[in-house]
């Protein structure tokens, strides 16, 4: 398995110009997502109106997976309700580390699908998860996600 | 047992037939042969030490220190003669003063607890470095909490080189041990410790060396030093895992009460009282590690027969290629730039994740490691999350560090 099949192009992309990267002024939620180990230190920022997520941002230093994980999460979770938001964090577990993801939930993921090759990486799927840990932490009001 | 194939005429290493010594060193790695320049997380393991424990397993297994039959004679013999070529290499003239343990982390734990714990309290202190690993930090943070003595840092320069001036002006009565690294394994600064020793003993204060990286790049002569606690990790020097020794002066460790109690460290027991053994029995309770310490001892005579003093001169011509050698590389920034430094290069590569580095030159065979190296607070002090670290030995060459320039540029245009 060549390692451009871990760097997809799409993850490439996402880390050169990572997308909504930046702080936010007027956030309703935030969190701060640290991977120790792998010296992953990521914040992540919504603002939530009612059950709707209207905007995410993320700011920090972190691996090209984790970078790219973020970015695309700002996109893809933007508008969707804040259930929508974990659902999809599931579904990201689901495809990174468990058995085969249904073609509907592949298609939902869209631009996250990218980040499927980190399954044959079991030390870099906590930096792709860890975006998403941190939005979810950031929902339920804890003020640090940790992978540890 | 084997012996290593060295000594060509001009007194250099012969690193191509080192090598064979080394098996893991001959095996590939996705399809490209294996450059390993992670040996400052764990070293490879020459035949000679894998023999040694394979020999034990299968000829004379027997617990030690107890048994009348041969087999038992034969462990005995063979762990305590392993224990003679240990002190050998440290120049440890009394067997009383070596303790057999797991490494570095259960010396540090057992000094504290075990010495220092006892005799400090409110008001006292301990004094640290700013570059010490996590094992040589929190024995102490728990001391501290347990009885209510101060933990205190001794500041580095930019260079990751203590700051003279600031540790002396630091040592004073109330600092009740001196806890020092020999060599940083995030930075890979010798530090000088016989000056250390001088200086706080000068104020009567004891000083335990974290030796884990200094014992397999250079010669170390704990008399020499003049300390008093020497914690020693076999992995890091090419022995076992889980095999370690402490140095520790006699004076100090008659005074001490045991760690741990269990067998092997008592001469007589009843419900009423135990008394204890002596030297060093007395601080190795319980069925030790026998194939560990056998296999430690083994590799200590490996590295007697090349010699420590050549190790050392060839590992500072090959950091000094390597630190070239990385200057042709665009944002590519060595932490740790100490005068006196061991073949460590710890470093950060702009526009790239440690993590990402590691990842992509496993894929040209070349192994580093990434992440914080056990010394949060050295990142800290750098200002950087994490650094990629490529630390070499002595079976590194040249053309793998080339190797490893190569594959790091890869790695640079894949990402940037």
């Amino acid at each position: 398995m060549s390692i451009q099949d871990l760097y997809r192009a799409a993850v490439i992309d996402h880390n050169r110009d990572p997308r909504n990267f930046e702080e936010m002024a007027d956030a309703t939620h935030r969190s701060r997502g640290l991977n120790a180990l792998c010296g992953d230190d990521i914040r992540v920022y919504l603002r939530v109106s009612g059950e709707r997520i209207e905007r995410v941002s993320f700011i920090g230093q972190a691996s090209a997976i984790t970078m790219a994980s973020a970015s695309m999460m700002t996109e893809r979770v933007a508008s969707m309700t804040t259930a929508e938001a974990r659902e999809m964090h599931q579904e990201l577990k689901t495809l990174l580390t468990g058995d085969r993801v249904p073609d509907s939930a592949r298609q939902r993921l869209g631009d996250l699908a990218a980040l499927e090759g980190v399954r044959q990486y079991p030390s870099r799927i906590k930096s792709a998860t860890l975006p998403w840990q941190t939005l979810v932490a950031a929902l339920d009001g804890d003020d640090v996600a940790s992978t540890e | 047992m084997s012996q290593p194939q060295i000594m060509p005429a001009d007194n250099r290493l012969d690193v191509a037939r080192l090598r064979r010594d080394f098996p893991a060193l001959s095996r590939k790695v996705h399809g490209k042969p294996l450059v390993y320049f992670d040996n400052a997380a764990t070293a490879q393991r020459p035949r000679a030490m894998i023999e040694a424990t394979r020999r034990y397993y299968e000829e004379y297994n027997a617990n030690i220190h107890r048994g009348v039959h041969t087999l038992a004679e034969e462990a005995t013999e063979a762990y305590e003669s392993a224990r003679a070529s240990i002190r050998r290499l440290m120049n440890i003239s009394d067997p009383g003063e070596l303790i057999f343990l797991r490494g570095v982390t259960e010396a540090v734990n057992l000094v504290s607890q075990a010495y220092v714990r006892p005799r400090v309290g409110p008001g006292d202190q301990i004094l640290i470095s700013h570059m010490e690993h996590h094992s040589n930090i929190v024995p102490w943070q728990l001391i501290r909490e347990q009885t209510g003595a101060e933990l205190v840092v001794a500041p580095i320069n930019q260079r990751g080189e203590l700051i003279w001036e600031e540790f002396e002006r630091l040592l004073n009565p109330r600092v009740k041990l001196v806890g020092m690294v020999h060599i940083s394994n995030a930075l890979g600064t010798v530090n000088p410790i016989k000056r250390v020793v001088q200086a706080a003993h000068a104020l009567d204060i004891p000083v335990l060396v974290d030796g884990a990286q200094a014992m397999p790049h250079m010669p170390v002569d704990v008399q020499d030093l003049g300390c008093d606690f020497y914690c020693v990790s076999g992995q890091k020097m090419f022995g076992p895992t889980g095999a370690g020794v402490l140095y520790g002066r006699r004076e100090i460790l008659e005074t001490m009460q045991p760690y741990h109690g269990g067998g092997e460290m008592i001469k007589h027991v009843t419900f009423e009282e135990t008394i204890y053994n002596d030297l060093p029995a007395r601080f190795e309770a319980g069925t030790p590690n026998i194939a560990g310490g056998i296999g430690l001892g083994a590799t200590a005579e490996y590295l007697m027969s090349i010699g420590m003093d050549r190790i050392e001169a060839y590992e500072r011509e090959l950091l000094e290629y390597a630190t070239e050698a990385v200057s042709a590389i665009p944002g590519f920034r060595i932490i740790g730039t100490a005068e006196n430094k061991a073949g460590v290069i710890s470093f950060t590569l702009e526009g790239v994740h440690p993590h990402d580095l590691g990842t992509i030159i496993d894929h040209e065979g070349v192994a580093i490691r990434t992440g914080h190296h056990c010394a949060m607070p050295v990142m800290q002090f750098f200002g950087v999350p994490a650094t990629a670290r490529a630390s070499l030995a002595f079976y590194n060459t040249r053309e793998e560090v080339d190797h490893f320039v190569e594959a790091v540029q890869r790695a640079r245009k894949m990402l940037l």
